[in-house]
């Protein structure tokens, strides 16, 4: 007998099971003021949220932005805002280390808790995302939600081979509960609402 | 060696000790507050404790259903039956793919095949990249810890550590600068791996993928850059639905640090383009578990860490006095299961004080679990045989009143009248640690009572 | 309505004092109390020490001397969480899980069932409240500061009429005091270090007394004091209550 067999045998067989418990419907607070929430949701998770002026484009706020605009290695995969690849296109995930700014799309934004759905298009986006010193994500101020719930309830799960609650950069407390922001992944994220 | 005798040794440092149980504490507070936070906390608890059962009860059915989808997005799927099998699986993967140089993020189910002494002694070289694992992996040493591997060092001994493993000046022990210092290691190593090995906290049934939750990023580091991805996950970590991920996703952050949520929730379906993932699945006793009536609903845990920060005793006590994969809490339900000799004196470690069971996201019964689990392992337990007629005795004289009167009015006159020194001699557990005798009264309150009325 | 009193055994050999305040405060309730003589002890140390067989005879005895009452009071939270809640489950059966429902807490039934007025007597003291873990998570008279069902805290409500009593904040509102049974003696060495935690909590708020609805808790708590903090007054609350003077 295979081992999956014999697991399955000690299981007691693959009986279908009665139904599951029904789908969870969470207590939603009404009148949430969703980018506020949001705002503050990712600032405890050591982000930063802004929004667009009316009006003002993305290529605008980053021009303004100093960190941005002295950046040498930046990846876009938004079509308003050049990359930067001083040593030539990536080619493998490998070439994304060194980036300085990674400019990523966002599905949605979670208010509840400052988290932001990216699905890179490729591996090289990917890379991008955890490579890079810092992650800035835009995604459309219509689409924030409330919960989770409500996000997963949007989210076409499994469309893509990766896809990533993003919340705030990467961080640590593994030593003496002091938190570090900047783990071995990206030591900021600003999260634009556009 | 017994929880209790490593409990001591742990105590003998009383600062430390203190130092240790303030900083557990604090988690509990921070998770105390982010529930708070939560509105429909209690009956996230309820929906995620029915899930659970659910899927356990029907357990064979959604590993099927999650093998078949998993396959049909490109994942290979793998069955161990024990750690043995598992380890060499994964041996068998990375030496296939021609892969040496391997990093691994945090999985407990690796810890308890043991994975990293496998492969090292095969001449695999396995780096942790887990800030809190890397650390007791160059200190070769065991997590004290599932969600804090390193919480039971000073910043001080960890200073001196990457002093002497990762060159870092000598003296230097503050944490940002440390964990700067572990960044720029690893992420060498994140670049040169030729494989990734993660662990899984939930595969979801419905669509064959695995969700994998980190703080640092490292697990997609590790699996973003090298080509193999290897996940290893006991079989009870299923869940039927997408709909239900967002249930555990909203307890287990907040139940483990007091976070939202973690900063990375991975979710991935097959293999990325040019690579491949390979997920094992791993019974080890899970099964066996599983049909205990006693013990079953323990497959539940999703290894969020809350029970060790509010018990009193791991607080007290450090992980290491465990002697465990698993610590604390729920480690003492899980562990003797595997080895009842070597694990007899865990469930003993507890004060049945019921805060386990208060913050445990799935509601697991855990006090329930481990008074079970001293009536099985009694027979164990140092000076077994001892205990046993204790027991009877003690039942004897409680069926016969006037024995147990009389033997009452004995002990009291014996305490009253005998030498202190004879009272608190080392042999008595009662005074050891600090305790005086208690006040002892001439009449007992029958007694008493016999006098009032006459 | 009979009320049997159950004296707990280290009530009943170690601090008689408490039993007998329990008995003076249900009289003066008007209840009907007798103390039936062939009562010994209701198993808990048994089967915390891994006993089940043993606890389970004792559980078939314990029924049989209180069959006859209406409602058993004890005066200790862990005795009643036994009679409540490990009773049933080690006897099994529908007469076992309504026996258990006549079995309280002395405060539970003061206030909850014979709803005494709370005494107006003077007690003119900063009094720290250790809260029990069996009163607190296992009957649920309270609400636990790590959440779960919450219930109302008879102790407290007992205790809020006496003149100039002060009932003093803990930093740990409810950590468990470290007793826990054969614990107490398996693991003498966090046991103590949980007390004396405890302790010192309780004299950083400057209490002068310390008491509970636990007798094992206060006799534990009032050993490590006699040693360390000879100055805190131990006193359970039936003996607060009933207008006791002196420990």
């Amino acid at each position: 007998m295979s081992a999956r067999d014999e697991i399955l045998a000690a299981l007691g067989g693959a009986r279908a099971p009665h139904a599951p418990p029904p789908l969870y419907a969470p207590t939603r607070a009404l009148d949430v003021d969703l980018f506020a929430r949001f705002a503050a949701s990712l600032a405890a998770a050591g982000g930063e949220a802004r929004a667009l002026r009316a009006g003002e484009s993305l290529a605008d706020a980053l021009a303004a932005d100093l960190a941005f605009a002295s950046a040498a290695r930046v990846w876009s995969s938004l079509p308003e805002v050049a990359s930067r690849h001083p040593d030539g296109s990536p080619r493998a995930p490998h070439d994304l280390d060194g980036t300085d700014v990674a400019l990523l799309r966002g599905a949605l934004g979670v208010a509840e808790s400052g988290a932001v759905w990216w699905a890179p298009r490729d591996a090289l986006e990917r890379a991008a995302g955890f490579l890079a010193e810092r992650v800035v994500l835009v995604v459309p101020r219509t689409a924030l939600v409330a919960d989770l719930h409500e996000a997963y309830a949007r989210i076409d799960l499994g469309a893509e081979p990766f896809g990533c609650f993003v919340c705030g950069p990467s961080k640590t407390a593994d030593i003496e509960q002091a938190l570090v922001i900047g783990a071995h992944g990206p030591r900021a994220l600003t999260v634009w609402l556009k | 060696m017994t929880h209790a005798e490593r409990a001591g040794d742990f105590l003998r440092d009383p600062e430390r000790a203190r130092w240790h149980d303030a900083s557990l504490w604090s988690l509990r507070e921070k998770r105390d507050r982010a529930a708070t936070a939560v509105p429909d906390w209690e009956a996230l608890r309820e929906a995620a404790a029915a899930i659970k059962r659910h899927t356990l009860a029907s357990l064979p059915f959604y590993l099927a259903r999650f093998e078949e989808r998993a396959r049909a997005r490109g994942a290979v799927v793998h069955w161990a039956r024990d750690a043995a099998e598992h380890n060499a699986i994964v041996e068998g993967l990375l030496r296939e793919a021609g892969a040496t140089r391997v990093v691994k993020s945090k999985s407990m189910l690796t810890e308890e095949c043991g994975l990293n002494p496998w492969l090292e002694a095969r001449g695999i070289e396995l780096v942790d990249t887990d800030l809190g694992e890397r650390i007791v992996q160059l200190r070769c040493e065991r997590p004290s810890h599932i969600v804090m591997p390193a919480i039971h060092l000073r910043r001080a001994e960890i200073g001196a550590l990457f002093h002497a493993e990762l060159g870092t000046p000598e003296g230097l022990d503050d944490p940002a600068r440390l964990t700067l210092a572990a960044r720029t290691d690893l992420r060498r190593r994140f670049l040169g791996a030729q494989a990734g090995i993660t662990g899984v906290n939930f595969a979801i049934a419905e669509t064959g993928g695995i969700v994998v939750c980190t703080n640092e990023g490292n697990a997609d580091l590790g699996t973003a850059l090298p080509p193999l991805h290897i996940a290893c996950m006991g079989i009870e970590k299923l869940i039927p639905r997408a709909a239900d991920l967002p249930v555990f996703l909203r307890l287990l952050a907040r139940s483990a640090t007091g976070q939202a949520q973690t900063a990375y929730t991975s979710h991935l379906h097959g293999p990325r383009p040019g690579g491949a993932l390979h997920i094992v699945l791993v019974d080890n006793g899970r099964s066996a578990l599983r049909s205990r009536a006693d013990f079953a609903d323990a497959l539940a845990c999703i290894r969020c860490g809350a029970c060790m920060n509010t018990c009193p005793v791991f607080r007290r006590s450090g992980g290491h006095s465990y002697d465990a994969v698993i610590p604390g809490p729920i480690g003492s339900v899980l562990e003797p299961a595997r080895a009842p000799s070597a694990h007899a004196s865990l469930p003993q470690a507890c004060t049945l004080c019921g805060s386990c069971r208060d913050v445990c996201p799935v509601r697991i019964d855990l006090p329930k679990q481990l008074l079970a689990w001293r009536g099985e392992l009694l027979v164990h337990t140092p000076h077994a045989g001892a205990r046993r007629t204790a027991l009877r005795a003690a039942r004897f004289a409680f069926e016969h009143a006037r024995v147990y009167a009389a033997l009452g009015a004995l002990a009291r006159l014996l305490a009253r009248v005998l030498p202190e020194r004879w009272l608190s001699g080392r042999w008595n557990a009662w005074t050891r640690g600090g305790r005086a005798l208690p006040r002892i009264p001439r009449r007992s309150f029958r007694a008493e009572l016999a006098r009032r009325r006459r | 309505m009979r009320v049997g009193l159950f004296v707990p055994c280290h009530v009943d050999q170690l601090w008689p004092e408490v039993g007998l305040a329990a008995l003076d405060l249900l009289e003066r309730a008007g209840a009907r109390v007798e103390f039936p003589t062939d009562q010994t002890c209701c198993g808990q140390a048994l089967l915390s020490a891994g006993g089940h067989d043993e606890a389970r005879a004792l559980a078939r005895r314990f029924a049989r001397v209180f069959d006859r009452y209406d409602a058993v009071v004890a005066p200790s939270a862990s005795c009643t969480a036994m009679l409540r809640v490990h009773h049933p489950l080690l006897l099994g059966g529908a007469e076992a899980q309504a026996f258990a429902a006549r079995c309280y807490e002395l405060c539970e039934f003061l206030h909850g069932v014979l709803r005494v007025a709370p005494p107006t007597h003077a007690f003119p003291h900063r009094v720290a409240l250790h809260a029990g873990c069996h009163a607190l998570r296992e009957l649920r008279l309270g609400r636990a500061s790590e959440g779960g069902p919450r219930g109302e805290d008879p102790v407290r409500a007992l205790l809020s009429g006496l003149r100039s009593i002060e009932i003093v904040s803990l930093a740990r509102a409810d950590e468990c005091c470290g007793f826990g049974g054969v614990f107490s003696l398996v693991e003498d060495a966090v046991s103590c270090r949980m007390g004396l935690d405890r302790l010192d909590d309780q004299r950083a708020a400057r209490a002068e007394v310390v008491t509970s609805s636990d007798p094992s808790c206060l006799l534990h708590l009032a050993s490590l004091a006699r040693r360390h903090a000879p100055e805190l007054r131990v006193l359970h609350v039936a003996q607060i209550l009933a207008g006791e003077k002196s420990a």
